[in-house]
C-alpha cells in the first residue's frame, strides 16, 4: 500500500510514551504513531468494530461480542448470503451484523488472510501444542 | 457422564438445547447467557481462565486464535478446561443438528472428560 508522510503535533508526554511503547513492539515512533493513526481512522470509520491483538496478531471483532469479522462472513457463506438468517443464527442485530460485512468489503484482503489463519493443517496445529486430536463423526 | 460446556458466541444457541437433549447430563451453557452474559464479550485468555475455574469445556470453530491461546496456556504451565473445536467446512453454521449430534459423540469418545484437551470435530 502506497503511504504519504504527515505531520503532526502531539503533547510532549505522548511522544515519550509513544517512543516507549515503540521500544517495546520492537519497531520506530513513526511507525506505531502511524498504525494508531491508521487505527484511529478505522475505528472512526467503522465504529462497530474493534481490533483485538491476538497471538496471531491484530484481528477485527464485532465491537461487544466475540466474534471476529472473519466469522461474519463465514457465517454469510453458510446462510448462501441471507443477512437476516446470518445474524439470527448468531444473534445479533442485523444492523451489527452488516456492520461486519461492510468492514470485510473495505478491507478484504486482511479478512482473506484472517479466515486462511483458521485453515491451519494438524500438522501445524500438532507443533502448536501437542495433544490435539480429530474425532471424525 | 457429567459434562460441562460453554458454546462460544458464535455457535447458535439451539445447539445447547439440542446436546442437553441427546445427553440429558450434560451442562451446557451458551457464552450469551453463561453467568449473565458477562463474558459475551471476552478475549480469549480471560474466556479460557474463566472456563478453567468452572471446569467447563469450550466449544468454538474459532481455530484462527484460540489455538494460540492455548499454547500461551500449556508454556506457562496452566490447565484448561478442554477446547471442542468443529470443522468449518463439515459443520455449516445451520446446521444444528449435526453439530448437536457431533458433539455428543466427542462426549462418549472421552467419556465426558475433556479437561487440557483440545479436538477437532470433523
Amino acid at each position: 500500500m502506497a503511504t504519504k508522510p504527515i505531520s503532526l503535533r502531539v503533547a510532549e508526554e505522548v511522544k515519550l510514551d509513544l517512543e516507549q511503547i515503540a521500544r517495546r513492539f520492537g519497531t520506530s515512533a513513526a511507525t506505531l504513531g502511524a498504525d494508531f493513526v491508521t487505527q484511529g481512522v478505522r475505528a472512526t470509520k467503522h465504529p462497530s468494530i474493534e481490533l483485538r491483538q491476538t497471538p496471531v496478531g491484530r484481528m477485527a471483532y464485532v465491537r461487544g461480542v466475540r466474534l471476529p469479522v472473519w466469522l461474519a462472513v463465514e457465517t454469510l457463506e453458510d446462510c448462501k448470503g441471507n443477512a437476516n438468517k446470518a445474524a439470527r443464527l448468531l444473534r445479533l442485530p442485523v444492523l451489527l451484523f452488516k456492520a461486519a460485512l461492510a468492514y470485510a468489503q473495505a478491507f478484504p484482503e486482511e479478512i482473506a488472510s484472517d479466515r486462511a489463519v483458521e485453515r491451519q493443517s494438524a500438522e501445524e496445529l500438532e507443533r502448536l501444542v501437542p495433544n490435539h486430536s480429530f474425532i471424525r463423526v | 457422564m457429567k459434562a460441562r460446556l460453554l458454546l462460544d458466541a458464535h455457535v447458535p444457541a439451539d445447539v445447547a438445547k439440542a446436546v442437553k437433549r441427546l445427553c440429558p447430563q450434560a451442562d451446557v451453557q451458551h457464552v450469551s447467557s453463561w453467568q449473565d452474559g458477562a463474558y459475551i464479550n471476552a478475549a480469549d485468555d480471560v474466556l479460557l481462565e474463566a472456563c478453567w475455574q468452572e471446569r467447563r469445556a469450550l466449544v468454538s470453530k474459532d481455530r484462527a486464535t484460540l489455538p494460540g491461546w492455548i499454547a500461551l496456556r500449556v508454556s506457562d504451565n496452566r490447565p484448561h478446561g478442554g477446547v471442542l473445536f468443529y470443522d468449518l467446512e463439515r459443520f455449516k453454521a445451520s446446521q444444528i443438528g449435526a453439530l448437536s449430534k457431533a458433539i455428543v459423540k466427542a462426549l462418549v469418545a472421552t467419556d465426558g472428560n475433556l479437561m487440557n484437551r483440545w479436538i477437532t470435530l470433523r
